[in-house]
């Protein structure tokens, strides 16, 4: 699945096919302890939230801020048949996919525990996989050379990797993301499209990932249209096109049939975002305004409307990121982060940082630039910095900061 | 025998597919729904409880101030602040909607509406309702009756009032009822106080001539 010009760009794209048995086995066991790591290291981060929670009200009100509330409602109460009014507003859950809420709604059935620990221990499980699957992925696209600890470090200590834990669906998409990557590096279309199909029922941006699969997956039926096959092999490439692109919408369809049962509107979940004052606008504009509005001073001030320039640089950032990724020839990467935030930014820069910042490429992009320091020190250095920066975030997000929002 | 299936499976999704697809061009929504997601001519939500069964008789004065929400949203339908406070609601700025029901016997209606105190502006406003156009220029800080004629029972009418503002004024909004990351003051056109039902057409100014 456009691997193999990857594979020849990369060599470390052929070896797990060329190395031999006991270097994979070896490869294995070093993945199997950085899982383990990447577990008890976040286990014990979420113990450290939940302590520092502690004089902000405890955990369930201090960690639970922003939409976190509206997973906790979805997750205990399922979606509402109508709106209610929220403070001057008519909203609703609809906008929030079903994927995160509905495994955590699962595991509260099955284990007894609140809305709350079930959507946290969905988003802890889910950052963990998104760490295994990650490792195996980087693995193949960066080369052996890479510093894998430092990797999972880097996740542990990254200043707002505190919305992993939370009960959002930041690491659901993380991990499903991955497994997208991972499918399509090591050419399982069917894994490809079932991978599309969850990252719809996640996320509205998940779409996203259709047309990459569809111009993919068409660019191989055409092998079916050579000179000198039989019909059955003419028959099995068009299956092996048709069938992971008719899965990859099935997750937003679902969806959509659901809300149409519920309200009589396929397109609910869009509708909605009528109540949050988000409507379609050049995405040009957008950035244009929120550079403009040069509204620093608002980040110093917790409760004022969340700054349009601080949302605003993180398009360029983005961008960067997206040319470096281009320049790597990682075209599923740099499709994901740019139309992510080109989607996003059609409707204003509001939550822009978090949807940088918690895009699973972005941070495989944030790896490659660790991957490239080599004193020990410095990354060290870095890492302690980025401990207290995060701190210094948790404790925003405990006052609710719409800078985090 | 696997690849018949996946390209049966494929066929039937791309069937289902079509479904979902007409289900989003033709939703199945009800009035209140229509105006409020799809026509967007509405804003604030009438719950199903307060519209299923027979709607209450208009009382000959409603004093929005006295009515929580969400009776306020039968009234109130587009640009409002719909918690009402104690005298009544603050309309957004450059324009809202009101819906005026019709009321067996009323031969006209009367809305009591107050601007913002100076230093803001006097505000022009201009009020369709039923082809009827009334244009007032209201000093700030003022409370003022606006009357419009109801058509006799029979007769068509829209109920759906326009309202645009040529200036705004500023208002502070009461911290206990900002959302979070919202401003601390609000652009507002006019605020209403009351709409009042009477039996008679008003009669015409006099015109000196």
């Amino acid at each position: 699945m456009g691997s193999r010009h990857d594979a020849l760009v990369n060599p470390a794209g052929r070896l797990p096919q060329a190395a031999p048995r006991v270097a994979r086995v070896r490869a294995q066991d070093t993945i199997t302890w950085l899982v383990a790591l990447a577990a008890g290291l976040t286990l014990l981060k979420l113990l450290l939230y939940i302590a520092a929670a502690q004089p902000f009200g405890g955990a369930e009100q201090a960690l639970c801020e922003w939409d976190c509330q509206w997973y906790r409602h979805t997750i205990q109460n399922g979606y509402d048949p109508e709106p209610r009014l929220v403070t001057e507003h008519d909203f609703t859950n609809w906008a929030f996919f079903p994927l995160f809420p509905l495994l955590a709604r699962a595991l509260k059935f099955v284990t007894g525990l609140s809305a709350f620990w079930a959507g946290t221990a969905v988003s802890v499980l889910c950052f963990i996989g998104f760490a295994a699957v990650s490792l195996r992925y980087r693995e193949l696209t960066r080369g052996p050379v890479v510093r894998q600890t430092s990797w999972i470090v880097l996740l542990i200590v990254f200043p707002f990797s505190f919305y992993f834990l939370a009960v959002y669906s930041e690491s659901t998409y993380l991990f499903v993301t991955a497994l997208l990557l991972l499918a399509v590096r090591t050419d399982r279309p069917t894994g490809a499209g079932v991978a599309t199909a969850l990252l719809t029922a996640t996320r509205p941006t998940g779409v996203l990932a259709i047309p990459y699969l569809a111009v993919e997956r068409l660019w191989h039926a055409r092998l079916a249209f050579r000179p000198g096959l039989d019909f059955a092999t003419r028959m099995r490439i068009l299956a092996d096109s048709a069938f992971p692109l008719a899965l990859a919408p099935l997750g937003i369809a679902l969806y959509m049939a659901y809300l149409y049962w519920l309200t009589g509107d396929a397109l609910a979940f869009s509708h909605i975002q009528l109540a949050w004052e988000r409507e379609f606008v050049n995405p040009l504009k957008s950035f244009y305004w929120g550079v403009m509005k040069a509204d620093w001073g608002a980040l110093l001030d917790p409760h004022s409307p969340q700054s349009q320039i601080y949302g605003a640089m993180f398009v360029p950032i983005a961008g960067i990121t997206c040319l470096w990724l281009l320049w790597r020839r990682l075209f599923l990467e740099t499709w994901l982060l740019g139309a992510t935030v080109l989607l996003a930014l059609t409707t204003g820069v509001l939550s822009m940082p978090r949807f940088v910042l918690t895009n699973p490429v972005f941070l495989l992009a944030l790896g490659d630039g660790v991957d490239r320091i080599s004193s020990r020190t410095v990354r060290i250095s870095l890492a302690a910095v980025a401990v207290l920066l995060q701190a210094y975030v948790l404790y925003l997000w405990f006052l609710e900061s719409s800078a985090l929002m | 025998m696997l690849t018949t299936l996946k390209l049966l499976a494929a066929a039937g999704l791309g069937a289902a597919y079509l479904a979902v697809a007409f289900m989003a061009k033709h939703p199945r929504v009800d009035a209140e729904y229509d105006a409020h997601y799809l026509h967007r001519s509405a804003n604030c939500w009438v719950p199903l409880a307060l519209r299923s069964g027979d709607p209450a008789p208009l009382p000959p004065v409603i004093e929005i101030g006295k009515i929580g929400y969400p009776e306020t949203c039968r009234f109130l339908r587009w640009r409002w602040y719909y918690l009402p406070e104690a005298w009544g609601a603050w309309s957004l700025a450059n324009s809202a909607k009101l819906q005026v029901p019709r009321r067996p016997g009323a031969r006209a209606v009367e809305l009591t509406v107050r601007t913002a105190p100076p230093p803001n502006p006097a505000i022009p406003v201009r009020f369709v309702l039923n082809g009827h156009v009334t244009e007032e220029e209201i000093p700030p800080g003022t409370t003022t009756t606006i009357d419009f004629p109801l058509p006799p029972e029979g007769e068509a009418y829209n109920p759906e009032m326009n309202l645009s503002f040529g200036k705004h004024g500023i208002v502070p909004i009461d911290p206990s009822r900002r959302r979070r990351n919202a401003p601390k003051e609000s652009y507002v056109g006019i605020g209403l106080i009351a709409i009042r039902y009477l039996p008679e057409q008003p009669v015409p100014a006099a015109t000196g001539g």
